[in-house]
């Protein structure tokens, strides 16, 4: 077939003209080449002998994170774990950090990952479900071992601080959420949280001798448990969220020699909590009528055994989500993280009475979970 | 090349053009198929008009609705991944729920969602689908369609019957992870008046690609897990043309698909969903047409339409939630030309809603709309306008729970198309469009989140822009090139807004769009025999979030899944051996949410299909054959983060037309 010069430098010109735009959105391979760049974020959190880990849990398909407050120099470092480990995520949901010995702690519930890691995040050993899915919760350090909580296979397992391993397990309640060691015995609520849909939540807290060898006790508490503290006096303390609808979340005290459940509130009020010195600091959540999130912290007075009413914070400072509130016996400052929907959350920081003194962004989204952590 | 039909090619050029230059090339006819469609003028609209008609669809070896979609300017397809993965399409900046989608003229409801799964609706039977922004300038439809930011319209192949009374089609498909699609259409001329054609598909995929899932510096090989679907479709159409002055068709429809949904990808587990989905979607409509004189037109439109949802968690053995909706809905449009260049178009609509949920408390919603519509268009040889004005009322009584206050608005529209000069085909158009949406059931009554109190979302678009086509005998058969460029804003934006207490639905969100859409079209003659298309199109797209409210981090961000850059093209050789065409689709980077965080970020990505297609007659058959790889690059690349695409593929049709 015959074509003129013309015709085909036309045609070369209009081919040129349509693709060229093309050309220049290349694919970005992301290669995540070792960070060097982190180098002295990395230099600052392995020198630092006093900071807090931050529990950013992420959301839905974004993962999780662990960012360090560093209390010397009042900066927040983020995504550490990412920074010590090549540019990995921990996973998806982030739960729980705890610190014991020499090492952190780490569940990562939907990616089914307890992570020992050491006190700078440097893996250690990564612990997965043998094929099941364990979805590990909460975790409590007692007598040289930690025990986690396994909602997704209802258990509660053991890890062996030196081999890293989970070396006893034992099976509780359905879905369970907080474990908490007191007076040589385990506390397990079994939440039965999965059962959203139908409410049929559990009512029942576990109580295990540590060796796991058996249940002793089932003790019946309100709907839905999962949130259990223990104060300077080893008392008890558990919140049962209720069904968000008509049963109200419920505050309770388990006597721990008696096992005996008594209601503190159950006005509704009371959705998470952290005792500090002679006070149970009470965080209260509620929207309203256009639905805006509102939250406070009041507290409960341990020695007066009475709700105390109003706010913990004293200068008018509005916080829509707060999601934990934390302290530092060192500097008196009282930490609150709070939630931005779906924005990377913040740490603000508070006198003891109640004096806004800081706001500073935690680096991930859902910061529900502040850890201090000597070095 | 057997012709079977007329295809107009008008719309390359407006009828006036031709008329000037005589006579459409003899060429441009030659290679029609089965299709009584008339495209619309994208030359002359007054505003953004995108077509692509089924032949267009096949020579570039388009697979789905959505994948045709994406290659429009000025649209984000958000896709899911794989057959069964949800995909829906956005204009311009403004939510999915803004877009209306019509099927053979009357609108897809979704009062659940507001979203349209275009997922669930296969190609093999739709002739053309064209997707305007802004107001059309066909006036003669119903008031709901003007009830919308722009509109997305499928319609089906109609029957066409040369020498016999009777034509048919067979397709078969098929492809890698276990799809395998047949088609059988068959269409009967009952007399001169009226016929009818029946049609299904089936389609089904296991679609369990392989994937690579970097953690870091981590890689491993993964495969998507519950990922299968199976989807039926079938349709009855009859049509009837009683008088000169009378036509109608009626429609039924039934759907019904089983699929699973992969979730998103986790770190540390590949096969974390368990969920699955089943959908019954039954609808029955009617269209009936009158010119009872040459000032007036009248057209009566009917829909009743039953979806049902079955949704199961799996990982908790007592998940299973079901939804059943149903509407009516009836529709009146009148159009009169009192004077050659005017006309008016008068429409009234008017629906009801109901759904059912079976979980506890839900609030069984029955939504009562009225759309009131009143259109006036000026058109000569030089200038087209539209002005439209539309009024809705809606109302909603509770079987459980307060009801949300009834909502009423006045939306006007108006567009202009102007013809400088005599010589050159070129038009310059502008337009204005005020719009709202109303909440859907999801954002006012699903579980505790939904919210009586919210707003609807509004909208204000504006468009300037210019077309030009142009037509050289011997090189170019054609050549059509559009440009425009628009700023929308969007306020009250519904969204849900989640808390580590429970999340809940809020009017919580302005956005400024500012944005220019380009596209050229072309088909070249190479030589008598071989024919060269070409077409591009680039959309830059700054839609920021303008809202202010205290702790906004991601004020002036980019909103999620909307690239700044995106575009596509396409290259087809037809000639008598082989026809052989590649496309591109492509687009710049995008967050996930709407603040730019590195976690948040979606990297670029570029999708490259090669198509190659043989007809050929056999006897009293047509057969064509058709191949295609898929995404040659084999890159899993993500449009919703978490939710890979499928690799490389290979498709595989073999279809016979009798």
């Amino acid at each position: 077939m015959k074509m003129n010069t013309g015709k085909l430098l036309f045609i070369g010109f209009l081919s040129l003209a349509i693709i060229f735009g093309f050309t220049a959105c290349n694919d970005d391979d992301n290669n995540n080449e070792p960070p060097d760049e982190f180098a002295a974020e990395k230099k600052e959190i392995m020198n630092s002998t006093y900071g807090a880990y931050i529990v950013n849990n992420g959301y839905d398909n974004v993962p999780g994170t662990l960012s360090y407050f560093n209390f010397d120099t009042s900066q927040i470092i983020g995504s550490v774990f990412e920074k010590f480990n090549n540019g990995a995520s921990l996973g998806n949901m982030v739960q729980h950090i705890i610190a014991y010995g020499t090492k952190l702690y780490v569940t990562v519930e939907y990616s089914g990952y307890i992570y020992v890691l050491d006190k700078n995040c440097k893996v250690l050993n990564r612990i997965e479900g043998d094929g099941e899915k364990i979805e590990p919760k909460m975790l409590e350090a007692y007598d040289g071992k930690v025990y986690v909580t396994l909602y997704g296979n209802n258990k509660l397992a053991r890890i062996d601080t030196t081999t890293m391993t989970i070396d006893k397990m034992i099976e509780v309640g359905r879905n369970p959420e907080y474990v908490k060691a007191v007076n040589n015995k385990l506390y397990v609520a079994n939440s039965g949280g999965m059962e959203y849909e139908t409410g049929n939540y559990g009512t029942t807290v576990s109580v295990i001798d540590p060796d796991l060898n058996a249940v002793k006790k089932e003790i019946t508490v309100a709907m839905n448990p999962v949130e259990m503290k223990v104060d300077k006096y080893d008392n008890l303390y558990l919140i049962s969220r209720g069904n968000y609808n008509d049963v109200p979340s419920t505050l309770q005290l388990i006597d721990v020699t008696t096992d005996e459940v008594t209601v503190l509130d159950d006005t509704g009020v009371v959705f998470s909590m952290q005792p500090y010195q002679d006070r149970l600091y009470i965080i209260s959540k509620s929207y309203d009528e256009t639905r805006t999130p509102h939250s406070s912290i009041s507290y409960y007075d341990i020695e007066e055994a009475t709700m105390v009413e109003g706010s913990f914070i004293t200068d008018g400072t509005e916080i829509p989500d707060i999601a934990s509130v934390e302290f530092d016996p060192v500097s008196g400052i009282i930490f609150v993280t709070a939630a931005n929907g779906i924005d990377t959350g913040d740490l603000y920081g508070f006198t003891n009475d109640g004096k806004f003194l800081f706001k500073k962004d935690t680096g991930g989204i859902f910061p529900t979970f502040m850890y201090r952590v000597n070095k | 090349m057997r012709i079977s039909g007329i295809l107009i090619f008008s719309w390359i050029f407006s009828l006036s053009v031709f008329a000037q230059n005589d006579s459409i090339p003899e060429q441009l006819i030659d290679e029609i198929e089965i299709s009584a469609i008339i495209k619309p003028s994208i030359i002359q609209s007054t505003v953004p008009l995108q077509v692509l008609s089924s032949q267009d669809m096949k020579r570039m070896g388009i697979q789905s609705l959505p994948d045709a979609i994406r290659r429009f300017s000025g649209v984000v397809v958000k896709d899911f991944g794989g057959v069964g993965g949800l995909k829906t399409v956005a204009i311009r900046g403004i939510g999915s729920e803004h877009t209306a989608v019509l099927y053979d003229g009357i609108s897809l409801s979704n009062a659940q969602s507001g979203q349209i799964d275009l997922s669930k609706y296969p190609l093999e039977n739709i002739a053309l689908i064209s997707m305007n922004i802004g107001q059309s300038d066909n006036i003669f439809r119903t008031a709901r369609s003007f009830a919308s930011v722009g509109v997305l319209s499928m319609e089906t192949v109609k029957p066409y019957f040369d020498d016999k009374n009777y034509t048919g089609q067979v397709q078969l498909k098929t492809g890698s992870w276990g799809y395998f699609s047949p088609y059988l259409y068959y269409g009967y001329k009952i007399n001169d008046k009226y016929s009818f054609s029946l049609d299904g598909n089936w389609q089904r995929s296991d679609g369990n690609f392989p994937y690579e899932f970097k953690n870091g510096q981590e890689t491993e090989n993964r495969k998507r897990h519950n990922t299968d679907v199976d989807m039926w479709r079938t349709e009855i159409n009859f049509f009837g043309k009683p008088t000169e002055k009378q036509d109608f068709d009626i429609k039924l429809y039934y759907f019904d698909s089983e699929r699973g949904l992969p979730g998103y990808v986790i770190i540390g587990d590949s096969r974390n969903s368990r969920q699955r989905l089943w959908d019954k979607d039954f609808f029955s409509q009617l269209n009936y047409i009158n010119k009872v004189n040459d000032k007036v037109k009248l057209n009566l439109k009917s829909k009743y339409s039953h979806y049902y949802t079955s949704f199961k968690d799996g990982k908790n053995p007592s998940s299973d939630t079901r939804y059943r909706q149903d509407e009516i809905y009836i529709s009146g449009i009148m159009l009169y030309t009192p004077f050659r260049d005017f006309q008016f178009a008068l429409a009234e609509d008017v629906s009801y809603n109901t759904m059912t949920a079976t979980y506890k408390d839900f609030a069984h919603p029955g939504r009562y709309s009225s759309w009131t519509s009143f259109t006036v268009k000026y058109e000569t040889h030089k200038i087209l306008a539209v002005a439209n004005l539309l009024g809705t009322y809606i109302n909603e009584n509770l079987e459980y729970g307060d009801s949300p206050k009834d909502k009423k608005r006045l939306s006007p529209a108006f567009s202009i198309s102007y013809k400088p000069f005599d010589i050159a085909n070129l038009h310059l158009r502008a337009s204005y469009k005020n719009v709202f949406r109303t909440p859907t059931f999801n954002e006012l009554y699903y579980k505790k989140m939904g919210n009586i109190y919210i707003e609807p979302e509004k909208s204000n678009q504006y468009n300037i822009g210019l077309t030009w086509a142009y037509y050289l005998p011997g090189l170019l058969d054609y050549v059509r090139f559009t440009a425009d460029g628009y700023y929308n804003d969007v306020s009250d934006k519904i969204i849900v807004y989640p808390t580590t207490f429970e999340p809940t639905v809020r009017n919580l969100g302005e956005v400024e769009i500012k944005g220019i859409d380009i596209a050229l079209e072309s088909r070249l003659k190479l030589n008598d025999i071989i024919a060269l298309y070409l077409s591009g199109s680039y959309t830059y797209q700054k839609a920021i979030d303008k809202t202010v409210y205290e702790g906004n981090k991601h004020y002036k961000d980019q909103i999620p899944y909307t690239p700044v850059h995106s575009g596509a093209a396409s290259v087809s050789i037809e000639n008598p051996w082989l026809n052989i065409s590649y496309s591109l689709v492509a687009s710049g980077e995008t967050y996930n949410l709407p603040q730019h965080t590195e976690a948040n970020r979606i990297n670029s990505y570029t999708d490259h299909t090669l198509s190659a297609n043989k007809t050929f007659d056999f006897k009293d058959y047509v057969f064509r054959v058709q191949g295609e790889i898929i995404n040659l690059t084999g890159n899993n690349y993500e449009i919703i983060k978490g939710y890979p695409m499928p690799g490389r593929s290979f498709r595989l049709s073999l279809n016979i037309n009798f």
